[in-house]
């Protein structure tokens, strides 16, 4: 401890006594000697891909920032391409459709401020310029259906969109199973059928053919080929049957008229 | 210390720093220009300094060998960003204080103390060490070792930022304005620092102060 007389120190007279602190000549020959070779290594050891390591370094820490951007950024460049791109022209080919009562119809379902079938856009317009609406043709033989194309004048871009394609196909699949309703309204469930198309584009042949007479002459003809098959296989099974039937018979006749001799 | 003598101390202080940042600026143009061998110059220059500051803050010479030595070739490696808007040696001790907080952040339950040995033939340290003991100087290394311990503690007893305040203010010198560089905050702040580090030496160091 400290004399009492000596008590005439300060706090940064003390402090003082750290600047004396120094290491020995030797911890500086060595420090030199380490510095040099850090500073070689440092000059030549670098590796061309250090650069490259830190940057994948540095984007390992924006991990998350930059998923979202290139997330956001791959929404928003496939939102802009699939509003500006333009409706896939269709060709117009003239369809002999039916323009259904209000109540049975589904282009006034899906459209009802576009769907107005004009008697005057009955004639050949320009692919480029119309747009078909995919409505459920109804095709018929009935005098009372009117042919009428039906054709929308040019929308605009924007207001076209592929879902309204995607909700007409989805409610021509819906009310597929209603038939019996649309029969009932229209009188005869034999006259005519719904027959949902995806596309407006029809040809004519296919438009005057009757579905009902194909559907039953292909689903006679299959049945009728099978049962042919089944009982030309019968016939002949059972005709082989006879036939070795009597085979057996006659051989076994021959045997017991031969065996017995009086 | 009085007001008058660190306003004093102050000024010399910026005035030679003044005259030894332009000899550096000059020394780090070369280096820039392609003269490395210019930069062993700087090293020899500020390594005890460098040095000095670093095992101050971290009580051990090993760490302060080995994070000098980082300091300078961090130094080294990014010279060619440094524009001279600061003095070189600010810069430096920017580089060498940021490396030594981060270890001391990262090491901050290890503390292992190697002290060096004070040199009494110093004339400072001398006079403070004839003021504390004996003139006869019985058990004098004795008393100095002790006393070297109990600084050490008490500096490490400080906050980082503290013991950084009053290593480079009253071990190296540096002016309120320079460390404020050096360090990345206002002049009161190390003001602050350097008052709440003293009340705290003071109150670890009272057996040895006067009352």
């Amino acid at each position: 401890m400290i004399p009492p007389e000596k008590r005439d120190v300060t706090l940064e007279d003390l402090l003082r006594l750290k600047r004396a602190e120094r290491p020995p000549p030797e911890f500086w020959a060595k420090f030199d000697a380490d510095m040099r070779a850090k500073q070689l290594s440092a000059i030549v050891g670098r590796p061309r891909w250090s650069g490259v390591s830190a940057f994948l370094g540095l984007l390992g820490r924006f991990q998350l920032p930059i998923g979202a951007a290139a997330a956001l950024a791959l929404t928003y460049v496939g939102y802009t391409r699939f509003e500006s791109a333009p409706p896939a022209p269709v060709a117009v080919a003239p369809v002999r459709s039916v323009k259904p009562a209000p109540a049975a119809s589904l282009a006034a379902v899906e459209k009802p401020a576009a769907v107005e079938p004009k008697p005057e856009a009955a004639a050949p317009v320009s692919a480029s310029l119309v747009a078909v609406v995919p409505a459920p043709v109804v095709t018929a033989t009935s005098p009372h259906l009117v042919s009428v194309p039906v054709v929308l004048p040019p929308a605009a871009p924007a207001a076209h969109s592929p879902f309204a394609d995607g909700l007409a196909v989805t409610l021509a699949d819906y009310r597929e199973p209603t038939a019996a309703a649309h029969a009932a309204a229209f009188g005869s469930d034999s006259e005519f059928e719904i027959v949902p198309t995806r596309a407006a584009a029809v040809a004519e042949p296919l438009a005057r053919m009757d579905p009902t007479e194909e559907r039953r002459s292909r689903l006679l003809d299959s049945s009728l080929s099978n049962s042919r098959t089944m009982v030309s296989d019968w016939i002949r099974n059972r005709a082989s049957s006879d036939d070795r039937m009597a085979e057996s018979l006659e051989h076994a006749s021959d045997h017991l008229l031969t065996g017995i001799r009086f | 210390m009085n007001a008058s003598k660190v306003l004093d101390k102050t000024l010399v202080a910026t005035s030679e720093r003044k005259l030894e940042a332009d000899a550096d600026l000059a020394v780090v143009r070369r280096v820039q220009a392609g003269d490395v061998a210019a930069f062993d110059s700087l090293i020899g220059k500020y390594r005890e300094r460098v040095v000095g500051i670093v095992y101050n803050m971290t009580s051990n010479r090993e760490d302060a060998a080995d994070l000098a030595q980082d300091a300078f070739i961090k130094a080294f490696q990014s010279i060619h960003r440094f524009q001279g808007q600061s003095s070189f040696f600010t810069w430096l001790y920017r580089i060498a204080i940021n490396s030594t907080l981060s270890h001391l952040r990262k090491n901050r339950l290890r503390s292992f103390f190697s002290l060096e040995s004070i040199r009494v033939e110093d004339p400072v340290a001398r006079e403070v060490v004839e003021a504390l003991t004996d003139r006869s100087g019985v058990g004098r290394d004795a008393f100095v070792r002790e006393l070297q311990e109990k600084l050490n503690e008490a500096m490490q007893k400080l906050s980082i930022n503290h013991r950084t305040v009053v290593t480079l203010f009253e071990i190296d010198g540096l002016s309120h304005q320079e460390i404020a560089e050096v360090m990345g905050c206002s002049v009161g702040t190390v003001r602050s620092r350097l008052h709440y580090a003293k009340q705290l030496l003071q109150a670890e160091l009272q057996p040895y102060l006067p009352k």
